[in-house]
């Protein structure tokens, strides 16, 4: 049986922003979609938003959205051809994508020998390595609990979840006394996070730009590179604003760098999306840093600046079909900025809470990936990604002027998050010139929020006192998301 | 009627009237959200909240919502400043709840895989 070949049903196996993207995308090309959700996503917007929906299960992710048992269960019942992952949760889980294939249905994604070969970091470095693709230093920790190899790489190293991805688990370390517990706590999160607590150590390169290829591979052998994304802005490892083209990157490093992506995913018989990061050192020089083998949180800044739909491409792909001609560079800039529910006053601990009003953002160049809806209660059981704010111009700067003014009209309330911090982020110097590098967000000093002006006294007063009853007094109800009927308005 | 800041304390009193142009609120008990000029602020009604008890003061309690993924003392258990307590995971992210200063631990209240509130007493530090 080819794995490739055309279906009309897609189960989308994921949440929030990123199942919205992906119904979208499943509209456009002509397919239908079902979506899943949780008990605690009942009435979410990626759900209302699907041609059907289907409730796999209680809100703990183990339960529901990681239930491969379930999931396959929905796609039977909803006569799915096809499954979409999405990113995160099984996404890159090759027992999935087995699962999915032994189902009889299309896996859009990678085949799963490519996932395993890409999903252990260890072995990809070797393979990596084996392909003539540069790599970092590194160590494997051994259970014998000696270091001697690991201090052999020389101070600071980094520990890392050999199954991870999005920088959960990663400690850096720079005092030797740091080592065993920053093993100790990268185990457990690996653990929790991916169900596999094999880490490993590298040397860590001090203010090195985070750079990664977009790849796609077809199932008639073609593999091509789509531009670089720049993604050095990172608080704790996570990215926080993105960028296409890099503004670091020449024609000559970028051909360089797509070389290395290509020959790294033609290495593993790559078919589908996916990411080949890269660590550039200030020097130009650059190392393999792990291939994503999925769709990236990142994606449409490299949709905006060339001008492609990767689910799109991804939904061909899958059915059999032959890349098109794509773009070698890119026509236009684009930049992100990632919305999460976290307080920037408070450490950027995660916030929970009910969204009492939600305004997005528009205006030409401006596109906003959101799976947020008034009356959601954003809790502990997923990613505190809620949204997406991407804005593309003519130039960076005019990219990142757009990106501003959406930010500053973004209206989340209920919730904490970091829209204002992005916004304060963006006017900073370094951003604006884009002098950023990885370890930046550690000492960058983003101005802190003013004092409320009296309009802030006094529209609390207006809402306390019942004058003005905007969002709270009437909370909408949680289904419903798109219908403006119950979005009570604030901005008199 | 008399308002306060929460994340600096400001308080102010103000006479309720409209909505100001561009601004948005949203009422969640005795606290506003409102979001004016780009940022957002939470602002509550003065005394709203309770003033610390000195119990309250030696208390722990948890910075965010989420599981308890480990707790690493006892009852009784003597620790140093900066000692890492007890470990919350929330969004599967991590967050070390350490020691503020050096002392004796009691009323441990926090059980690994337990879910907590924001706010809810872990430990005693004293």
């Amino acid at each position: 049986m080819t794995r490739a070949r055309p279906f009309r049903r897609v189960l989308v196996a994921n949440r929030g922003e990123i199942a919205v993207r992906v119904i979208r995308g499943v509209r456009a090309a002509g397919l239908e979609s079902v979506a899943v959700y949780s008990e605690a996503d009942r009435g979410g917007r990626h759900a209302a938003l699907a041609d059907d929906a289907v409730e796999i299960g209680p809100a703990p992710a183990k339960e529901s959205y990681l239930s491969i048992a379930r999931l396959l269960a929905a796609a039977q019942a909803k006569g799915c051809d096809a499954v979409h992952p999405g990113y995160g949760f099984l996404s890159e889980n090759a027992g999935f994508a087995r699962a999915v294939e032994a189902a009889g249905l299309v896996w859009i994604g990678p085949p799963p020998e490519a996932m395993e070969a890409m999903g252990s970091k260890i072995s990809s470095r070797e393979r990596m390595s084996a392909a003539g693709v540069p790599v970092v230093p590194g160590a494997l920790i051994t259970t014998s609990g000696s270091f001697k190899e690991i201090f052999a790489l020389g101070l600071p190293v980094v520990v890392k979840a050999s199954a991870g991805g999005g920088g959960k688990g990663m400690r850096i370390v720079r005092e030797a006394g740091e080592l065993s517990e920053a093993i100790s706590s990268c185990r457990r999160e690996a653990a929790a996070a991916f169900g596999d607590a094999t880490v490993y150590v590298e040397k860590y390169l001090e203010r090195p730009r985070h750079i990664e290829v977009q790849v796609f591979g077809d199932s008639h052998g073609s593999v091509v590179a789509i531009g670089e994304r720049e993604c050095s802005l990172q608080r704790r490892h996570q990215k926080v604003v993105e960028e296409c083209p890099s503004p670091a990157v020449t024609p000559e490093l970028r051909a360089r760098l797509a070389r290395a992506a290509v020959d790294a995913a033609k290495a593993v018989g790559y078919v589908n999306a996916g990411t080949v990061e890269f660590l550039v050192a200030p020097s130009g020089e650059f190392y393999f840093l792990e291939m994503n083998t999925r769709l990236q949180v990142e994606h449409p800044v490299t949709e905006e600046a060339f001008g492609v739909d990767l689910v799109l491409l991804q939904l061909a792909v899958a059915a059999g079909g032959k890349l098109p001609p794509l773009p070698a560079v890119p026509t236009r800039h684009a930049m992100e900025a990632r919305v999460y529910a976290e307080d920037p006053e408070g450490g950027f601990l995660p916030q929970t809470g009910r969204v009492l009003l939600y305004r997005e953002p528009s205006g030409p160049g401006v596109r906003v990936e959101s799976g947020l809806a008034e009356g959601q209660e954003v809790g502990v059981h997923y990613d505190p990604l809620l949204a997406k704010i991407v804005a593309s111009g003519a130039t960076r700067d005019e990219a990142r002027r757009r990106l501003s003014a959406a930010l500053g009209e973004t209206v989340i309330l209920g919730v904490l998050t970091n829209v204002s911090w992005l916004h304060r982020l963006l006017g900073t110097p370094e951003v604006a010139a884009g002098a950023i590098h990885t370890g930046l967000l550690e000492t960058l000093a983003v101005p802190a929020p003013p004092p409320p002006p009296d309009e802030a006294f006094a529209a609390a007063a207006a809402a306390l006192s019942g004058m003005s009853a905007p969002g709270g007094a009437s909370a909408p109800a949680f289904p419903d998301p798109f219908d403006g009927r119950f979005r009570a308005g604030g901005g008199a | 009627m008399r308002l306060r800041e929460s994340a600096t304390g400001e308080a102010r009193d103000v006479r309720p009237g409209g909505m100001p142009r561009g601004a948005f609120a949203a009422k969640d008990g005795d606290v506003a959200w409102v979001f004016v000029a780009g940022e957002t602020w939470r602002i509550a009604k003065a005394g709203a909240r309770a003033a610390r008890s000195s119990e309250e003061e030696h208390a722990l309690t948890a910075p965010m919502p989420g599981r308890i993924s480990a707790v690493r003392v006892a009852d009784g258990q003597k620790v140093e400043k900066g000692d890492v307590l007890v470990i919350l995971e929330a969004m599967k992210m991590e967050h070390a709840v350490k020691a503020p200063r050096a002392g004796t631990v009691s009323r441990l209240a926090a059980e690994p895989g337990k879910m907590v509130a924001l706010g809810a007493v872990l430990l005693d530090v004293s």
